[in-house]
């Protein structure tokens, strides 16, 4: 037991332990609900069936990896989670949850999620999860977070995967559908984050992370950000192309990608000063909604064929 | 020990009955899920005491290759 007499304030949290709510914190709940959520999708949408019990099983596997790859990002980045204001408070740089225990913490969720979607559902879904768990720890965090302002570019396929695993949980295999549904994703990341490091540059700046609008400038990643926004638009139709989306889905991918665009451009117009700030703000808080409708309205259509047979 | 360490003893405590708790559950879970997911996949044979159900003993195909030579038997032991 640790000599809680002998350390000072700053070190109490930190022998104390964490509190449960602080480990689940290190799982960065919000990113694993949306993990949950394409991995449904990719689930639904996939053909053929799973038990429920064992789509159950397999989701909390997934939701479990991906939290995994969060606790295990937040052991590796505490240095620079401590400088940038939206992250100083996160368990690990707030002093609630030591370094060595994120780390013990992560790996063994990881082996754990690993080993159970593989062993009760399948291991091609067990090894995407393995992969994108290493790919956004190895990959994404120790590599290109600090060397390259491509970082988000390469590092977004992780984030990108779940939709992927959900449809191999049900196949046990890959297919062009859910590629698609991985490189909607994957052309979503970009715009999304480099349009909130716009308003957070200075964060970005004095932590040393090389994010585009730090090392290129607000002009070029704006610029950027229209480049992907136009790929992304035409790339949310593809569903539609393959017969994985219906009209309904088609209708509301042209006009939110369309909106998307539009958002776009008006950042890109908006040039420097207080105008960028919110138009950036408004982009980065489109692009979650847009995400979310775009596979709501995926699942909802492949809900409605399986219940209408 | 002063007041202070001694609350924050108990605070140790308390929050080290919470992280058991916690991995006891998720512990648990693992258990069940893995125990759910054998039943499914097993099917009827997980309750079988004398392992998997096994195919019939002889198919159709194969009862119909055998009868010309049991007809033949028959025909020479003059029991047809």
């Amino acid at each position: 037991m640790a000599d809680i007499s002998a350390i000072s304030d700053n070190g109490r949290d930190a022998a104390l332990g964490g509190a449960v709510g602080d480990y689940f914190a290190l799982l960065k709940p919000r990113v694993m609900s949306l993990v949950i959520f394409t991995a449904l999708t990719g689930m639904v949408a996939a053909p053929g069936a799973l038990h429920p019990a064992l789509a159950l099983i397999a989701l909390i596997a997934i939701a479990v990896g991906a939290g995994a790859s969060g606790a295990l990002n937040m052991w590796w980045d505490a240095d620079i989670d401590a400088v940038m204001e939206r992250t100083k408070t996160r368990p690990v740089p707030g002093g609630r949850v030591g370094s060595d225990e994120a780390l013990v913490f992560g790996l063994v969720l990881s082996c754990l999620s690993v080993l159970t979607l593989g062993a009760t559902v399948n291991w091609v879904a067990g090894g995407l999860l393995a992969m994108t768990i290493a790919f956004y720890v190895v990959v994404y965090s120790m590599w290109l977070k600090r060397r390259t302002p491509q970082n988000i570019v390469i590092g977004g396929a992780a984030g990108a995967f779940p939709p992927m695993i959900g449809w191999a949980a049900v196949t046990g295999s890959i297919s062009l559908d859910s590629v698609i549904l991985f490189l909607i994703i994957f052309m979503w990341t970009p715009p999304h984050f480099w349009a909130l490091a716009l308003f957070r540059a200075k964060d970005y700046e004095a932590a040393g992370v090389p994010m585009l609008p730090v090392v290129a400038g607000a002009r070029e990643t704006r610029r950027q950000i229209v480049i992907y926004s136009a790929l992304l638009a035409p790339l949310g139709l593809a569903p539609v192309a393959t017969g994985l989306g219906g009209w309904v889905y088609g209708a509301v991918a042209l006009a939110l990608g369309g909106m998307f665009l539009a958002l776009a451009v008006k950042l890109w117009r908006a040039g420097d000063g207080p105008r960028s700030d919110k138009a950036a703000k408004g982009l980065f808080g489109f692009s979650i909604l847009y995400l979310f409708a775009l596979f709501a309205v995926l699942l909802a259509e492949h809900v409605v064929r399986h219940i209408l047979g | 020990m002063t007041a202070t360490t001694d609350i924050d003893m108990v605070e140790y405590k308390r929050r080290q009955k919470l992280r058991s708790i916690a991995i006891g559950v998720g512990l648990a879970a693992l258990v069940v899920m893995f125990y759910v997911a054998t039943i499914v996949r097993l099917g009827p044979n997980a309750l079988r005491k004398d392992g998997p159900a096994k195919p019939a003993a002889t198919s159709p195909a194969k009862s119909n290759a055998a009868q010309p030579a049991a007809d033949a038997e028959c025909k020479k032991a003059g029991t047809c």
